[in-house]
């Protein structure tokens, strides 16, 4: 029996310990990829197909949003996750407005929290995936009826020369 | 001390002396006095003058009148004798016989007779009754016979054929002396017959007049009936041209009988005498005697005393303009120094008012006290502060301001100073206890002065109630305190954070991989029967680690201490959020609250516990004041407040008890109290209450932030929390927020505090 392949996570903290800990509590349910800057993350993120990201908000070369922001262009369906031990308002703002992040968490967070959260996240992700689906779906049924709709009404043209009405 | 009253000068009703009103209203006095001095001595030497001037001029009057009268006696007399003698001759029978007989030779002899005798007679001759001459003597050839009719002896004579007397003439033989002719008639039995006349010399008369003196100049002479010098005794008037005095009016008018005196200009004297006029009553016509004297010399007493009262009145002028002057100068003096005075005066009435409004409005303590050490002056601020009135205090002494304790040295310091002039508390400031009237004792702050008097001393000390300022202190010692440590809690709370996300987490994936593994061995445990019957020695060996590691208490108490760990960490993030919270990193943005809406949410949130103790709590009604702030963290002070209200109820064990909530507006402050009847606080403890991690509670029931944060945020609102607390009947704390906030919550500001690490 196969497994479906399981959700990947990239946890960015430059605090090793962290991602550990991350990795402890969820590497069973998801793909944990550890990163300690924003350099490996975005190198990971090169290699891998990343669903969610997490990452701390204060880190040695760049900020966590700083380095969410700059990952959204190329990587737009990630869902993304900040936490932080020092939370400010301003730094709250500047992650939503933006690094577009889903959730906020601050340190030390619950466990059950955290699950609870990055659950809504795949959740988030797979909504969006969906959503990216269905509307390239649509729109490739919608090429097909308009296909089909031209060939009608090439056909009705062609009836319609050989038949004029009378 | 009334600053109208005992002033030595004058003031006007407002108080104010205008110097040159007093200027002018002394000058005018002044002069007034003097012009009042001198007119009664003007006045008096005026009618003094007046009158000497009149008598003088009635003494020179009279004198011209008497020497007048008298030589018109004196020559009225020697006349008529003269004319007695020419009758007495004339009736001579020897003459009378010979003219009869018309000898010439007889008459002659008689003629010389007559001459010879009588000085005054210088010629003698008898002419025929129609006047020709026949006898003469001294004998003149040429005159025998000659025609004497048209001269004017004859036409008098000849008229009445009674005596007269001619008009005055000089004779032409040498020494030309002036003469009149004396004509009478001389009579044979009733008979005309001839007339005797002589040339009568008037050179006695002249002798006579020239020893009258009148004055210094004066003197007296005669003129006869035409005007003709009849006699002067200063002229040589045999060789002066004779002037014709009738020809002046004042004599002409005298001699038909007009004014016996008056003032003209004499012609041969040329000077303008004052005369006086008598009539010579010489029969047929009267010569007029003139008793006269140069008028400024007869009037020279009058021009001396005037001259004298001019001088006098000069002189007591000069000495009055001088005592003007005088009295100018010591006036303007006066008033120099008056001004001097009044500005001196007026000076001194400001610094007095200034110094007395100082004392008086001083919003320090000024008492004044006396070298007996007893109170003179006791200002308002002093009667507020100390408790006392003014008159309870005045006149007792200092020592009633002072705990007991300092009564001693007191005494010994004010001794010495009396004594020695020394001190260690004159001009300096010290701080020394005070001693209230309800016996509460006060932290002052004390400075002494001396005011030395001529006559005594007097100590002025200025006091500062540090009662306040002590509480100003405390306040902001223990805001810095607080903000230190806010400094500190947000650097503390970031680094504490990331170890705890882990261990927090590690601890949940401990937790249930314990758990999993548990499952697990409760499974090989199901297999251990199995087991032992297949390999006794590895079930014996399992049997045997079991036992070393006490499975089954492992396994029973395991999850509990997993549990128990993770509260503990629990705890210890809500710690560090606390500390966050404390450090005020999440600020939130400033609104209208509604007071009452505020404490009844925080009011929800321990109704429950409210409702198990039994623990009633008593709201404020009607329309309370809204306060601008940031509504969570007020929300946050609201609730540490009723929270600690509630434990300490609870901590009392009494089983039930009472918040009361009051608010307020006072100003444009707006207080919230919250009131409890729990034990109260110990007066050991009330300073320390804010104090971070100062807690009363039991371990594990309070972080001892509470407070510490709630007077942070109280402060960050431009307020403050003050507190109460009766041990024994509960506290009550009150929240001071302004009406209109502090204006602006910087959001920024947390990011101004150093974050150190990450």
């Amino acid at each position: 029996m196969t497994m479906p392949p399981k959700p990947c996570l990239l946890v960015v903290d430059d605090e090793p310990e962290v991602c550990n800990s991350v990795y402890h509590l969820l590497h069973r349910t998801y793909e944990i990829l550890r990163a300690h800057s924003a350099a490996e993350a975005v190198a990971l993120m090169e290699q891998h197909d990343v669903q969610i990201i997490m990452t701390d908000q204060r880190m040695p070369d760049v900020t966590g949003v700083e380095m969410l922001t700059r990952l959204k262009p190329s990587y737009p369906e990630a869902v993304r996750i900040l936490f932080t031990g020092f939370a400010d308002i301003n730094s709250v703002i500047a992650a939503i407005n933006q690094g577009h992040v889903f959730r906020y968490l601050s340190k030390p967070w619950q466990p059950e929290e955290l699950e609870a959260v990055v659950a809504d996240a795949l959740a988030e992700y797979n909504r969006i995936v969906q959503h990216t689906r269905e509307l390239a779906e649509c729109r490739q049924t919608n090429a097909q009826l308009k296909a089909d709709l031209h060939a009608v009404q090439t056909e009705l043209a062609r009836l319609n020369r050989e038949n004029p009405p009378k | 001390m009334n600053s109208n009253e005992g002033e030595p000068w004058n003031t006007h009703p407002d108080g104010r002396v205008s110097a040159s009103q007093w200027d002018l209203r002394t000058t005018f006095t002044w002069g007034l006095l003097v012009f009042a001095a001198l007119l009664p001595i003007a006045l008096l030497g005026l009618y003094s003058f007046q009158v000497t001037a009149r008598a003088v001029r009635e003494l020179v009057q009279t004198d011209n009148q008497t020497a007048a009268r008298i030589t018109a006696e004196l020559v009225s007399h020697d006349i008529e004798f003269s004319v007695s003698l020419a009758e007495s001759f004339a009736a001579l029978p020897d003459l009378v016989e010979g003219v009869e007989r018309r000898d010439e030779q007889a008459v002659r002899r008689q003629l010389r007779a007559l001459v010879r005798s009588y000085a005054r007679v210088d010629r003698a001759y008898v002419t025929d009754p129609e006047g020709r001459l026949w006898a003469d003597f001294p004998h003149a050839p040429e005159s025998q016979g000659r025609n004497l009719a048209d001269l004017d002896w004859y036409r008098g004579l000849s008229r009445t054929w009674t005596p007269y007397v001619s008009e005055v003439y000089q004779r032409n033989a040498e020494p030309k002396p002036l003469v009149v002719a004396i004509a009478v008639p001389i009579r044979h039995e009733q008979r005309v017959i001839g007339a005797l006349v002589y040339q009568c010399r008037l050179d006695e008369i002249t002798a006579w007049l020239k020893p009258i003196n009148l004055g210094h100049a004066g003197y007296v002479f005669v003129i006869d009936h035409t005007g003709t010098l009849a006699a002067h005794p200063h002229l040589n008037l045999r060789t002066r041209a004779y002037e014709d005095y009738a020809r002046l009016a004042p004599i002409s008018r005298a001699m038909r009988g007009g004014p016996r005196t008056a003032e003209y200009l004499d012609p041969l004297a040329r000077r303008t005498m004052i005369a006086s006029f008598a009539p010579v009553r010489l029969g047929a016509h009267d010569w007029l005697a003139v008793a006269q004297q140069p008028i400024e010399d007869a009037y020279a007493p009058i021009q001396r005393l005037g001259l004298h009262i001019s001088v006098a009145a000069g002189i007591l002028s000069l000495v009055a303009l001088a005592v003007v002057i005088t009295l100018g100068r010591i006036s303007g003096r006066n008033r120099r120094l008056f001004r001097e005075l009044e500005m001196r005066a007026a000076e001194l009435r400001i610094a007095e008012r200034r110094s007395r409004q100082l004392i008086e409005e001083s919003l320090d303590p000024i008492i004044v006290a006396d070298q007996q050490g007893n109170i003179s002056l006791f200002n308002p601020a002093a009667q507020k502060t100390f408790g006392y009135t003014a008159q309870e205090v005045l006149g007792h002494s200092l020592t009633m301001l002072m705990p007991p304790e300092f009564h001693n040295a007191h005494e010994r310091g004010l001794q010495r100073y009396v004594e020695t002039r020394e001190s260690r508390l004159v001009g300096h400031t010290v701080a020394v206890n005070g001693l209230r009237k309800n016996g509460e004792i006060f932290p002052l702050e004390l400075s002494l002065s001396v005011l030395g008097l001529p006559d005594r001393i007097l100590f002025l000390g200025a006091i500062r109630d540090l009662t306040e300022r002590y509480r100003m202190q405390a306040r902001v010692d223990q805001s810095e305190k607080l903000a230190s440590l806010s400094l500190l809690s947000a650097g503390m709370a970031h680094e504490v954070n990331n170890p705890l996300a882990y261990v927090a987490n590690n601890l949940a994936v401990i937790e249930r991989d314990t758990n999993n593994l548990v499952r697990l061995l409760a499974a090989y445990e199901q297999a251990l029967p199995a087991l032992k019957s297949a390999s006794c020695k590895l079930a014996e060996e399992i049997d045997q680690l079991a036992e070393e590691i006490d499975l089954d208490y492992l396994k029973e108490n395991l999850p509990a201490i997993l549990k128990s760990t993770r509260q503990g960490v629990k705890r210890i993030a809500d710690i560090v959020q606390s500390l966050r919270n404390f450090a005020r990193l999440d600020r939130g943005s400033s609104d209208h609250i509604n007071l009452l809406e505020a404490i009844q949410t925080s009011l929800e949130m321990i109704q429950g516990r409210l409702n198990r103790r039994n623990i009633t709590v008593e709201l404020p009604r009607g329309d309370l004041p809204t306060v601008i702030c940031a509504p969570v963290q007020v929300n946050q002070v609201l609730l540490n407040l009723l929270v600690n209200a509630m434990q300490a109820i609870e901590a009392s064990t009494r089983g039930s008890g009472r918040i009361e909530v009051h608010v307020w507006k006072a100003g444009n402050e707006v207080v919230v109290e919250i009131a409890d009847d729990g034990p109260g606080i110990p007066a050991d403890v009330l300073p320390r209450i804010f104090d971070p991690f100062f807690t009363t509670k039991a371990v594990g029931e309070g972080t001892g932030l509470g407070l510490s944060i709630s007077h942070g945020i109280v402060t960050d609102h431009g307020g403050r929390i003050e507190v109460d607390s009766t041990p024994g009947l509960g506290s009550r704390f009150r929240v001071i927020l302004p009406v209109a906030g502090k204006g602006t919550l910087d959001d920024n500001a947390a990011q101004t505090l150093p974050v150190g690490g990450r």
